[in-house]
């Protein structure tokens, strides 16, 4: 297979990229670190609900979780062999994880790194499913499922997530409910597989000290040229507005805690790569000047003790979906809520030159960052690429970010009509009762 | 990879130098070793926190976090904790190295500049920390402690260590003690961190690209140039097992019950047996392997989570596992069977293999990166091991069947914490 090299000067980092005649895209990541890393990934994560491809007559709508699901069942073979003990044997740690938007099986190891490779692409490309091992998985899962309900982080977010979104999937659980997995089936579970588990829907993203021809040898070996699928994925319309403004839960916490969240308005059906990377640095930017650690709310904040240090903003964007996120501890929810949406009320008039040049300095310096780990530099890399967007060109679109930018940026996707508070407060003494 | 230089910078001050070419953040750290007493807990916890609000040169967070910004967003935390039975106050600043700036401008003058302005230099007002920084500080360290029933399994783990430890300093939480913290005054706090600057042992480490000579010469002034006579530490207490198991369980609003088993091994860093037991551990229930994960987890579908915690400073091993409230007393059965199946020497070639190398591929990933380098040869260095992560995997894999029985026979029960849903049931 052939491979062509790209490079960034300024990163000082190059990859290789080719597409495998299985129909395999394969991107090789050199690094000199004592770990070399491999992820193989699939776009199939818990928005994918409702599909079909062009072979099946009707859509299907399977139960929330069933992609997470199968990333556990996966690791099943049906010679009665398991997958972490053939990774452990040859010395490597093996994982995986689903996200909203995708699902991805991984291993580090520091020697016998073809063998591991042979054993990742094997395993993910043979499943198997029966109703036992389905079974047998519900009471681990589970229990997955109630450690997050048991965190209150997580209650937080998706309260905030119901707040935003209306009809999205991106509100619904990754792991699904208790209720949910009882409807999974092995029949279900081969027809995700199906659609979404072939080479041409998939990635394969190695970091580390990788040969290109040694790569190649594995890949023709364990790999057969697969079919073009073209899958057909039915979301729900989501509108620009709000499905509730607020949300108050209880859990056995300490002090309060908060999420806000400010949903994205601006999501063009048609965008170039190069300006998706170029919305999401003028977002990140925007966040640090307004509410990082060096801005005027930050800092008035915790000298009010209304804050401490826990505080935190990241801003979440893909093709479908967009969301400013804030959240911390407060004894004082509805206080710094107010706070915030002054904030992005007047956030026009909160930046200026010189913030930001200094925000810029700090986003580019934490895109450098990301290129520390291997594990980190192959994760961040295939969610670049599975958005379509490229993670070697994320600081030309840092240094591009003008002040006029900001300006269209805070008038598009700025409002505080599209706001939402989640709380997680504590129990109140006389529920005890 | 090479030994870590150790170069002496004063009385009790040591620069540990680790080159590291693979990051592109340089990592430093000053770590100020203090005993465990919830007193030392409660200063460190509080001084830590006072210390970040300002210095001379930047009397607020705003002119100091703008400042850090300036230096392509160089990261200055300051934490406390525990590590085995000494409490740590420390001090890290992560940077950019000067090849990936923009202009290649070097930031580590101007970051170790802020880094020494906050250690020695704090905004101080008549002599001492300010009130209102104090004051403040102090609300939130007692509000972290509150805190810490956030995350459950956490939190069940350190209840446990309390009641097995009532009566050792392992016992005293990380944080300290609100009822401490209640008194500490801007005055007594002053008194504390000018005699912690005198009396305790600093161990420095500079991780990444640098000379290590150039780095002591630079380093000496700044941190040897004071009045200094270290106290020495005392020894740490093994602890011994009750003669009958302590039982304790509590409720929550919550739907999952966190088991946690706590266990003497008898064993610590310095002791010879600490690498078999090491490799015990993996395989009970340190890894993916391990019979824990591979009998409780995947064929009894009883859990999630389950896994085994060893503290190597300390000699202690807990084993955490998240489970349906009405299987707690399945799950604590099937985990006491797996240990029992250890001492009879029921292991086999496979899970011994699995288990060995999976602690050396740890190892020789470790030189990857720097922050969790230094903060894994902290503990060694304090222990007398000045081994490499590349030495130990060496030993590690001569560590045989017999090894691992032998050390198995060394573990005690101590107590049992059930964090639980309210009325047991979920």
């Amino acid at each position: 297979m052939r491979f062509t090299e790209k490079k960034s000067d300024v990163l000082q980092e190059k990859y290789y990229r080719g597409r495998h005649e299985s129909g395999l895209l394969v991107t090789l990541i050199p690094k000199n670190h004592q770990k070399a890393f491999a992820l193989f990934g699939t776009r199939y994560g818990s928005i994918d609900r409702t599909f079909k491809t062009e072979k099946d007559a009707d859509f299907v709508t399977v139960p929330d979780g069933i992609a997470h699901f199968l990333e556990h069942k996966l690791f099943e073979n049906a010679d009665g062999t398991d997958t972490i003990t053939r990774f452990a044997a040859q010395g490597a740690n093996c994982n995986a994880f689903t996200s909203n938007e995708m699902t991805a099986y991984l291993f580090s190891a520091t020697d016998r790194y073809y063998e591991n490779l042979k054993v990742l692409l094997d395993f993910v490309t043979h499943p198997y499913f029966t109703k036992e091992t389905v079974e047998k998985e519900l009471g681990i899962i589970g229990q997955e499922i109630r450690m997050g309900q048991d965190e209150p982080f997580h209650q937080l977010y998706y309260g905030l997530l119901d707040c935003l979104f209306v009809n999205h999937n991106v509100k619904v659980d990754v792991a699904g409910t208790e209720e949910t997995i009882s409807h999974i089936t092995s029949d279900l579970l081969y027809r995700c597989y199906e659609t979404f588990y072939h080479l041409s829907n998939m990635e394969l993203v190695l970091c580390g000290n990788w040969e290109k021809k040694k790569v190649a040898r594995v890949l023709d070996e364990v790999l057969k040229p697969g079919e073009r699928i073209v899958i057909d994925r039915s979301y729900p319309e989501e509108p620009k507005c709000l499905a509730a403004p607020k949300m108050v839960k209880s859990c056995p916490v300490a002090i309060p805690l908060f999420a806000v969240g400010m949903k994205e308005a601006d999501l063009p059906k048609r965008i170039s790569s190069f300006d998706i990377l170029k919305k999401e640095a003028e977002h990140e930017i925007l966040a640090d000047m307004l509410f990082g650690k060096s801005s005027d709310f930050y800092n008035d904040l915790y000298e009010k003790g209304l804050i401490n240090e826990k505080f935190s903003v990241e801003y979440n964007l893909s093709r479908s979906y967009g969301y400013l996120l804030l959240f911390g501890e407060t004894k004082k929810p509805e206080k710094v809520y107010r706070e915030i949406r002054n904030v992005v009320k007047n956030a026009a008039e909160k930046i200026c030159e010189s913030d930001l040049e200094r925000s810029r300095k700090a986003v580019y310096a934490r895109c450098v960052q990301d290129w520390n780990s291997t594990a980190e530099i192959a994760e961040t890399f295939m969610e670049f690429s599975f958005a379509g967007t490229d993670m070697l060109d994320y600081p030309k679109a840092i240094a591009e970010v003008t002040l006029d930018d900001l300006y269209k940026r805070i008038e598009k996707s700025y409002s505080t009509r599209r706001m939402a508070l989640s709380v997680v407060e504590p129990i109140k003494e006389e529920e005890h009762v | 990879m090479e030994k870590p230089k150790r170069i002496a910078l004063g009385e009790g001050i040591y620069l540990n130098f680790v080159e590291n070419k693979q990051y592109k953040t340089n990592y430093f750290s000053a770590f100020f070793v203090t005993e465990l007493t919830p007193r030392t807990a409660s200063y460190n916890t509080l001084l830590s926190r006072v210390l970040l609000r300002g210095s001379e040169k930047y009397p607020t967070q705003k002119e100091l976090n703008r400042a850090l910004d300036l230096c392509y967003d160089a990261v200055l935390n300051s934490d406390a904790g525990k590590i085995g039975e000494r409490h740590v106050l420390s001090f890290t600043l992560s940077f950019l190295d000067k090849e990936f700036t923009l202009q290649k401008e070097d930031v580590w003058p101007e970051g170790l500049g802020i880094f020494c302005d906050l250690l020695f230099h704090p905004a101080y007002a008549g002599g001492a920390f300010q009130e209102k920084y104090v004051k403040s500080e102090r609300e939130r360290a007692i509000d972290e402690i509150a805190a810490l029933v956030n995350h459950k399994a956490q939190y069940a783990r350190r209840r446990m260590l309390e009641i097995m430890c009532e009566n050792e300093p392992y016992g005293t939480s990380s944080l300290g003690e609100e009822t401490i913290l209640r008194r500490i005054t801007p005055a007594k706090l002053t008194a504390y961190y000018e005699k912690l600057l005198r009396e305790s042992r600093i161990e420095l480490y500079f991780v990444g690209r640098g000379d290590p000579e150039k780095l002591a010469k630079e380093l000496t002034p700044l941190f040897a140039g004071r009045e200094r006579k270290v106290r020495p530490l005392p020894e740490v207490t093994l602890g011994k097992a009750p003669a009958e198991i302590k039982r304790v369980t509590e409720e929550m609003e919550i739907t999952q019950a966190n088991l946690v088993m706590g266990f003497r091994m008898n064993t610590t860093l310095a002791d010879p047996d600490w690498r078999a037991m090491s490799v015990y551990n993996a395989v009970l229930g340190g890894s993916l392997t391990s019979k824990l994960f591979c009998v409780v987890r995947e064929k009894l579908s009883l859990c999630y989570t389950v896994q085994s915690l060893p503290d190597a400073m300390k000699g202690t091993m807990q084993i955490y596992a998240g489970i349906a409230p009405e299987k707690k007393e399945v799950a604590e059965r099937e985990i006491l069977h797996q240990m029992e199946l250890i001492r009879r020497g029921e292991i086999t070639e496979e899970e011994l293999e699995s288990a060995r190398s999976y602690l050396i591929h740890a190892m020789r990933g470790l030189p990857d990166n720097p922050a969790v380098l230094a903060e894994w040869y902290l503990p060694r260095i304090l222990a007398g091991d000045e081994k490499t992560p590349l030495e130990l995997a060496a030993d590690l894999k001569r560590i045989t069947k017999e090894d691992v029985v032998r050390v198995s026979q060394k573990l005690q029960p101590d107590t049992v914490y059930v964090l639980t849903a309210k009325g047991g049931k979920a």
